[in-house]
């Protein structure tokens, strides 16, 4: 089970076998972690937009998208999603949420500048930069785990990047002047 | 797992999983419905959505009877399907166990559109299934999940596979305890025509292209435009542009009639900012 791609993983967890979405949980829950914390102010809320994403995941298991097998750029576009109003996520899921221990508060140093950049931007050009530059997909496996045309990809990806170098060209003024 | 939380979201993972496990079927677990609710509860509960009523009450020798009705055709949360309603949307409400018959499937229907929703907290199972075969959907809806103040988001499947003569839909839950299914067949219509006879939409999967591939652009103020590029321009302008050294190409953007220009959508690769 171990070497089953995320959609093999998939069918078994649909079948009943929660192990198996178990394993993709492990499998993902670091990443869509990591992405969090570009996403919220704490890693508490950060933790909580995993659990979310993962129960989204579940709730909506049909309609799932796997690019070449791999379930994890629609996690993370699910987390995006999540993340724009976590308190409205989490209303429908908040009885088992209140079930869980408190997550652990832990320091993160996030590089302030640049996270304000990215959460200024729009849902969908976060969604592109982060699957782009943060993540490494390429914008065929973009534009199929969005479904939207490469160009449409290209274009908010263009105007994604013009955005951000706005926002932070201040803040890099800042650092180098000081 | 790195901490006890990590390790409680992934037992609360597997727990919801296994609840959803499809119950196999056992020989005569359908009991009869148990009572009928009004069609004043169906309307009020249905949130306005009922547009006509159809059908309704049990019949005389007690065997499995629902309410139904028509219902507006629920919208699909479909990740970028282009669907066509083929056929009329059903809601079924009852309370307690039962079997829905599915209606026929039309001719030109490609796939069913599965949405259930309970209306009172309890264990509810939904069995979708060819009338001889396992079931091929199913979930279960929990009393924890149960918000009465949230009926607007149930929770739907598509059914791809739609081989089966015909469908049934099983629901097996405690006597009292309130649901609604809604079941429309639909056909799965990738790509409107215009006049023209050109297909323009969204792709389907990947590289898989209308005549007319819905794209973002900019209109002749530099404003954003939403419209479409012709299949042609856009593969012949991405392979020019991608072509050493890289560029960027525009190509007309027009609107879904093909002929009407909208602006420009730009193809290839973007020189790095600041250039």
């Amino acid at each position: 089970m171990d070497d089953a791609t995320d959609a093999e993983s998939w069918t078994h967890a649909t079948r009943g076998d929660g192990e198996a979405f178990g394993l993709i949980f492990d499998r993902h829950r670091d990443r869509v972690l990591r992405h969090s914390l570009r996403l919220v102010p704490s890693w508490h809320d950060a933790e909580e937009v995993v659990a979310l994403t993962f129960l989204e995941a579940w709730r909506k298991r049909d309609r799932v998208r796997f690019v070449d097998g791999s379930v994890l750029p629609w996690l993370l576009v699910t987390a995006t999603n999540v993340s724009r109003n976590l308190s409205r996520s989490a209303r429908r899921y908040r009885a088992l949420l209140d079930k869980l221990p408190p997550p652990l508060e832990r320091e993160f140093v996030a590089d302030n500048h640049a996270v304000t950049a990215l959460r200024g931007l729009s849902v969908s050009d976060r969604q592109v930069i982060t699957l782009s530059v943060l993540e490494g997909f390429t914008e065929a496996e973009i534009a199929e785990a969005l479904g939207i045309a490469r160009g449409t990809v290209k274009s908010r990806l263009s105007r994604a990047k013009s955005r951000l170098a706005e926002t932070l060209a201040p803040a890099l003024y800042e650092r180098t002047s000081s | 797992m790195t901490n006890d939380y990590d390790g409680a979201v992934r037992r609360m993972l597997v727990e919801q999983v296994e609840a959803t496990r499809l119950v196999s079927a056992p020989s005569r677990r359908r009991m009869i419905t148990t009572s009928i609710l009004s069609f004043a509860l169906a309307g009020a509960l249905a949130g306005g959505a009922v547009s006509a009523f159809a059908s309704g009450g049990g019949d005389e020798s007690g065997q499995a009877a629902q309410t139904s009705f028509v219902v507006d055709y629920p919208p699909a949360d479909n990740l970028g399907r282009d669907i066509v309603y083929s056929g009329q949307s059903i809601a079924y409400v009852g309370t307690g166990s039962d079997e829905i018959i599915v209606a026929d499937r039309p001719a030109d229907a490609t796939s069913l559109y599965f949405v259930v929703q309970c209306l009172s907290p309890g264990e509810f199972s939904f069995e979708l299934r060819g009338r001889s075969a396992d079931p091929v959907y199913g979930t279960t809806c929990m009393e924890e999940y149960f918000d009465p103040t949230d009926l607007s988001d149930p929770v739907g499947f598509f059914l791809d596979d739609v081989t089966a003569v015909q469908y049934a839909v099983d629901v097996t839950t405690t006597p009292e305890a309130k649901w609604r299914v809604t079941l429309s067949w639909i056909r799965q219509n990738p790509w409107p025509t215009n006049d023209a006879g050109q297909t323009y939409g969204l792709p389907w999967g990947h590289e898989v292209n209308p005549d007319l591939i819905a794209v973002d652009g900019v209109n002749a103020d530099g404003g954003a435009v939403q419209g479409y590029v012709r299949r042609s321009e856009y593969e012949q302008g991405w392979d020019a542009a991608i072509r050493p050294p890289e560029s960027t190409i525009d190509i007309p953007l027009v609107a879904s009639d093909g002929v009407t220009t909208l602006g420009t959508h730009r193809v290839g690769n973007p020189p790095p900012d600041g250039e």
